[in-house]
């Protein structure tokens, strides 16, 4: 998963968690007031069966209230009276004076369930007709709750919908909101990548991010004018140096010709032109490595045939005067010859021509270079040898190392060895192939450039 | 051929000196220079040259506003000075008409090279005959003659000889001349191209089977050595 995606994976958890815990926090909020109001309240722990107890029959067959009944109910603020099955007050203690001392059954019905004159009323049988005790006024509430079985099953199942109903809505919003913010800032992580990696961006300069996006299309086009400059100056320097080189290719050439000259000023004339060789190979290879490190250089894709590509590259060295301690064998299989891959002839050219140079260069007391051209199958199969003098395996590593010629530790970037190489690879790595170079001191140099794909 | 006349286009002076003593110690007389196009033009007028070696850069008026201008008087074969990479673009002036270009810097041997192949397509000899180790060809009779025998080629083996001519002691590769025999799809006929070499080296070959004339590249093609006619 990438990291975008996975921050907002996270983000929208952790906004779910949020709202789990706050439910949470709340039943235990709910829980502990409720614990609290029950401790901390008065409560009439006036008991009603105590009071039932405490009023008895006595010989004459009237009731009496036995014991501390009448501080039990002056304590609380409370009377009792007893009614017989008429309606009619047998007993009372403290029972206030403006209370009715008959009731209905109409009245009994009534104050059962809510207040007798105001006064908070609790009613329990008693073995000679009703015990009512009232409380102070004002000191209960008293509710009476009746609904029909269906009514009250539909209206918990509605609660719980309605708890369901909001706990989806709010993960929903939370998703939603989560998505639009996503919309709106991966472009801008995608971008910073992009940026990061040397690119331009080009991000559409609307909505709320807007400023942001107008930003970071300025950072990368910035970075891509920087890049386009530093490839532009490279293109601009060689392109300067190109005509004095060409003079004195050619005045060393006319002077190492010339056979009225001493032998060893045609000598020096020799040096001179094999250097001004170098620096010319060295240009133009500057030049376009600049313009594919940057993706400068469009590929021209066409049906490219190896071997042949092969044969004319080495064709072109053979027939260039190339010296005679220097020598080509040139070899390619059969199947080779009809296999075709989809590349830009004039780079992969250059990369075969730069390689055969390398020997050359590197061996300039001559060698047997050896090319050859295989088609495996499913990719083909390019090796260039010789048996020069190689490289050390500390060289060795520094050139299968070389990566980039901008990102060189070395403070003298030594363009003279590693360049040629390192275009070699750019090239082949533009065409998806890969690159692998053996050597040993003394033993010969190797490279073998495979390229996938391809038909016959 | 190096009696022809070669203009040298180019606003560096270096360059233009260094060019005229390339070509007149290759034996060639006659050379002029022009340090911009407008002074080019003013030689023109007087005489036509055989070539024109233009530099791409110059100041006043570049080469391909140049070429325009002498294109549209003239077909003489111009071969262009390019500061330009040469992989990085494709020479635009082949368009205009330029017969050939050059990418600077290049070497004195190429410069000669180029300019000698421009001067053999321009101006063909007008007795197109080879001369070879054991034999001769008159190529405008495709035939060959071998002890004041005359064998003709057939059409495909004259074909194969042409090409070979052309580029006479340059390798041309196998690619090359089984493009010339098959056009497009060329890939894959080598046994062909190999049946017509024979062929052709039964002709003017002393002993086929150790050629001294059309030899055999191993790998990479054939190449034909030729006799310098004697001047």
């Amino acid at each position: 998963m990438k990291p975008v995606e996975r921050f907002f994976r996270k983000y929208f958890l952790s906004m779910v968690g949020i709202i789990v815990l706050f439910l949470l926090l709340n039943v235990v909020l709910f829980f502990s007031v409720l614990i609290w109001a029950w401790q901390t309240s008065e409560t009439p722990d006036l008991s009603m069966s105590e009071i039932c107890d405490r009023i008895t029959l006595d010989g004459t067959g009237h009731l009496t209230a036995a014991g501390e009944l009448a501080e039990m109910l002056e304590e609380h603020h409370a009377w009792a009276m007893v009614l017989d099955d008429i309606g009619t007050v047998i007993f009372q203690s403290r029972l206030p004076e403006e209370l009715p001392r008959r009731y209905t059954a109409a009245d009994v019905a009534k104050f059962s369930r809510w207040y007798l004159g105001d006064y908070p009323v609790y009613v329990q049988e008693h073995p000679q007709g009703l015990l009512v005790v009232g409380g102070e006024k004002g000191s209960q509430a008293k509710y009476y709750f009746s609904v029909s079985e269906s009514y009250a099953r539909k209206l918990l199942v509605g609660l719980a919908a309605v708890f369901l109903t909001n706990i989806i809505v709010v993960v929903l919003l939370i998703w939603k909101n989560t998505r639009h913010v996503e919309k709106a800032v991966t472009p801008i992580l995608r971008g910073i990548e992009t940026v990061s990696s040397g690119q331009s961006v080009s991000l559409p300069e609307r909505g709320e991010l807007a400023e942001i996006n107008r930003q970071l299309n300025r950072a990368g086009a910035f970075i891509a004018k920087k890049d386009s400059a530093r490839a532009d100056w490279i293109s601009g320097i060689s392109h300067d140096v190109r005509t004095p080189l060409s003079v004195i290719l050619g005045f060393a050439g006319q002077l190492e010709a010339d056979q009225t000259l001493p032998a060893s000023a045609r000598e020096q004339a020799s040096h001179i032109r094999r250097q001004g060789e170098k620096l010319r190979s060295l240009i133009s290879d500057l030049n376009l490595t600049s313009r594919l490190e940057y993706s400068m250089q469009p590929l021209r894709m066409e049906k490219v045939y190896f071997v042949e590509l092969a044969r004319q590259v080495v064709c072109e060295f053979l027939d260039g005067g190339l010296e005679a301690r220097y020598q080509i064998m040139f070899d390619s299989s059969q199947e080779s010859e009809t296999a075709s891959i989809m590349g830009d002839e004039a780079l992969l050219k250059r990369a075969l021509y730069n390689l055969i140079q390398n020997s050359v260069i590197h061996n300039p007391k001559g060698c047997v270079m050896s090319v050859s051209v295989v088609w495996n199958g499913n990719n083909t199969v390019i090796t260039v040898s010789d048996n020069g003098i190689g490289v050390s395996a500390e060289k060795l590593d520094k050139l299968r190392a070389t990566t980039n010629h901008l990102e060189s530790t070395d403070e003298r970037l030594k363009l003279r060895h590693g360049l040629g190489v390192l275009l070699v690879r750019q090239i082949v790595e533009a065409h998806h192939g890969t690159m692998e170079i053996l050597s040993e001191p003394q033993n010969g140099y190797q490279t073998v450039l495979v390229f996938p794909g391809g038909e016959t | 051929m190096l009696n022809r006349e070669i203009l040298v286009v180019d606003d560096e002076k270096d360059l233009r000196t260094m060019i005229r003593s390339i070509f007149e110690s290759a034996g060639y007389t006659q050379i002029t220079t022009a340090a911009s196009g407008q002074e080019a033009l003013t030689v023109m007028a007087k005489k036509i040259p055989g070539i024109i070696i233009l530099d791409v850069m110059m100041p006043d008026m570049d080469g391909f506003e140049l070429l325009q201008e002498i294109r549209a008087v003239s077909k003489v074969p111009v071969l262009m000075l390019t500061a330009k990479g040469e992989a990085e673009d494709r020479f635009a002036g082949f368009e205009l008409g330029a017969d050939d270009y050059l990418v600077k810097p290049f070497l004195p041997k190429e410069l000669l090279l180029r300019v000698q192949a421009i001067l053999k397509r321009a101006y063909p000899e007008k007795e197109r005959v080879v001369t070879l180790n054991a034999a001769s060809v008159d190529l405008d009779r495709a035939e060959v003659i071998r002890d004041g025998l005359r064998t003709p080629l057939t059409a495909k083996e004259y074909s194969v000889f042409e090409k070979l001519a052309e580029n006479a002691g340059r390798i041309v590769t196998i690619g090359v001349l089984c493009q010339t025999l098959c056009g497009e799809i060329w890939q894959g006929y080598e046994t062909t191209l190999m049946t017509h070499i024979r062929h052709l080296r039964e002709k003017i070959e002393e002993n086929p089977s150790k050629p001294v004339s059309l030899l055999t590249v191993k790998g990479l093609g054939y190449k034909l050595v030729v006799k310098e006619p004697e001047k």
